[in-house]
């Protein structure tokens, strides 16, 4: 029996949430001195419909919003400065704090690219040890990481209400909800602050006539349920500090990978549409096999480009909406596979079913998912040629371009990702598609560091 | 804002400290040299590393005087390289 689970059985849960704000600008405002104090936008990439992926503390202030294009943001605040994103950066930083997160607690999710979930339960005796704990290592953060790091903490009995305690007070706020002060905390709130209640379903709560999360903390479960299933139980148990989910210290395996990219204009007049889903496509096929998984199920996703009507606020670039005008589709393959070339081809035969070659493109978007083991077995038929054609038809033939693949992998980590590229990669450069990071992404952040 | 490319191998005087808490930290180019002039770091302000095929390539955020620069080591080559200069 572990220390902690000895001692768990006469304390209170205390779950942690740790939120880094304004994360990608505050790094790159780390890095550079000359960014700070300054409003700074950080951007997918560096055009005019860029997308503002983080905004600084002193942009918030003055109006900048993720999800801005550049232009915006720039009329905005005509003095801002604008950087691209740095995906190493941020990653190398993440694993600092989660290696500070590890120091504390022997049960740490890593939530997102910029928080996580600590379960300090038996570890400290009340809220107030937990409060004092992490002001240390919110000062470790600053030390040891960089002094211009902020980050906003809550302490709660559970990780919904954690969460809603960060979100409380920002930048460096540290906020504890517990059964005593939960009902004066939720009368300070209104629905859309709480996480999970967008604007559609907060509309849906006040014709019920809960106005604020107290009202519905306090509000009959069985009319909640009567309005919204299951997911009213679950609102109105969580706003009661029940326990509903637990923290995912070990996420598993993964259940899709995929990647998904804005396609600029440029992209389309230069003709490199199918390139470029070859790019996401192998990208993808790449880390599967890093997984060792194998998928069975390939989809893709497609935006096409809306001509802007004259006083129209639309902006078809925005990743934060998929675009409204576009085309899905999906295969299966009878044996699950991982080699890029029965990938990369499955994604383009997708593509050119949904798309007639000259509409201009805004988003693209390839997902593996159904993974499983392969049987081994040789296939008697080619019953799945239509997907990837001459691969499919030579048991022996498909384990031996898998092999192709995985020796691909093998030069491309010692020569770096274009010493080897698909011939449907040819034309297309590094900054087509480039590494992109997502906030709930927390790919190739490294779990040991410094 | 100015962010200007260089990319320049320069010649660097580096601290490898052992009294240090956070290993990362306790290495600190001191002075580099670029073209003809050397170049007193203030601080680094950041570190982080990045993939380049089999190459690990350390990248130091420092400022010196008005200006930051971005400055690159190789663990493959073990050769410095000056990437990249702000000025404000």
């Amino acid at each position: 029996m572990s220390l902690r689970s000895c001692a768990t059985t006469s304390v209170r849960p205390c779950i942690i949430h740790l939120d880094m704000n304004s994360y990608f600008a505050s790094v790159e405002q780390q890095a550079n001195p000359l960014l700070r104090g300054r409003a700074l936008g950080v951007c997918a990439y560096l055009h005019r419909h860029g997308c503002i992926i983080a905004a600084s503390i002193e942009a918030k202030e003055r109006g900048m919003k993720v999800g801005m294009t550049m232009e915006e943001a720039q009329t905005l605040i005509p003095d801002a400065v604008f950087v691209e994103n740095d995906p190493a950066k941020y990653r190398a930083v993440t694993s600092r704090v989660f290696a500070i997160m590890h120091e504390v607690s022997d049960r740490v999710e890593h939530y997102s690219i910029d928080e996580s979930f600590l379960d300090l339960t038996g570890w400290v005796r009340d809220p107030a040890e937990a409060a004092f704990l992490m002001t240390r290592v919110r000062r470790r953060i600053r030390d040891e990481v960089g002094e211009w790091l902020r980050c906003s903490i809550g302490i709660a009995p559970t990780r919904f209400l954690a969460k809603l305690a960060s979100d409380m007070e920002k930048p460096s706020g540290l906020v504890v909800i517990t059964p005593e002060n939960i009902d004066e905390v939720l009368s300070r709130l209104e629905l859309r602050d709480v996480h999970g209640i967008g604007r559609k379903l907060s509309k849906r709560i006040e014709a019920l006539g809960y106005r604020t999360p107290l009202e519905v903390k306090r509000a009959p479960v069985a009319n909640l349920m009567h309005a919204f299933g299951i997911n009213g139980y679950v609102l109105w148990a969580k706003l009661n500090g029940m326990s509903i989910e637990t923290l995912q210290s070990d996420p598993g395996p993964p259940k899709s990978i995929g990647h998904s990219y804005c396609v600029p204009m440029a992209a389309n007049r230069e003709k490199k549409i199918p390139a470029i889903l070859s790019k996401l496509a192998e990208k993808a096929a790449r880390r599967l096999r890093a997984e060792k998984l194998c998928a069975r199920a390939v989809s893709v996703r497609i935006g096409f480009r809306v001509p802007a009507m004259p006083g129209s606020s639309v902006r078809p670039h925005s990743p934060f909406a998929l675009p409204d005008v576009g085309d899905f589709d999906a295969v299966r393959f009878e044996e699950p596979v991982d080699d890029s070339f029965a990938l990369v081809h499955a994604a383009l035969r997708l593509l050119y079913a949904m798309w007639d070659g000259t509409q201009p493109v805004s988003f693209l978007a390839v997902t593996y998912s159904e993974f499983g083991e392969k049987s081994g077995q040789i296939a008697m038929t080619s019953t799945s040629q239509d997907v990837d054609g001459q691969w499919r038809d030579d048991g022996r033939r498909t384990e031996a371009v898998a092999q192709l693949s995985r020796a691909a992998d093998v030069v491309r980590d010692k020569y770096g990702d274009r010493a080897l590229i698909l011939g449907s990669l040819f034309g297309i450069s590094q900054d087509d598609a480039p590494d992109r990071i997502g906030f709930r992404k927390i790919d190739g952040v490294e779990k040991i560091l410094t | 804002m100015i962010f200007k490319t260089i990319q320049e191998p320069i010649d660097v005087l580096v601290a490898f400290r052992k009294d240090h808490s956070v290993a990362i930290h306790a290495t600190k180019p001191m002075t580099f040299k670029w073209g003809t002039t050397y170049y007193q770091v203030d601080g680094v302000h950041l570190v982080h590393s990045e993939r380049r095929g089999r190459e690990k390539v350390y990248i130091f955020s420092v400022s010196s005087g008005a200006l930051v620069y971005r400055l690159s080591f190789s663990t493959e080559t073990l050769a410095w390289r000056l990437e990249e200069v702000c000025e404000g």
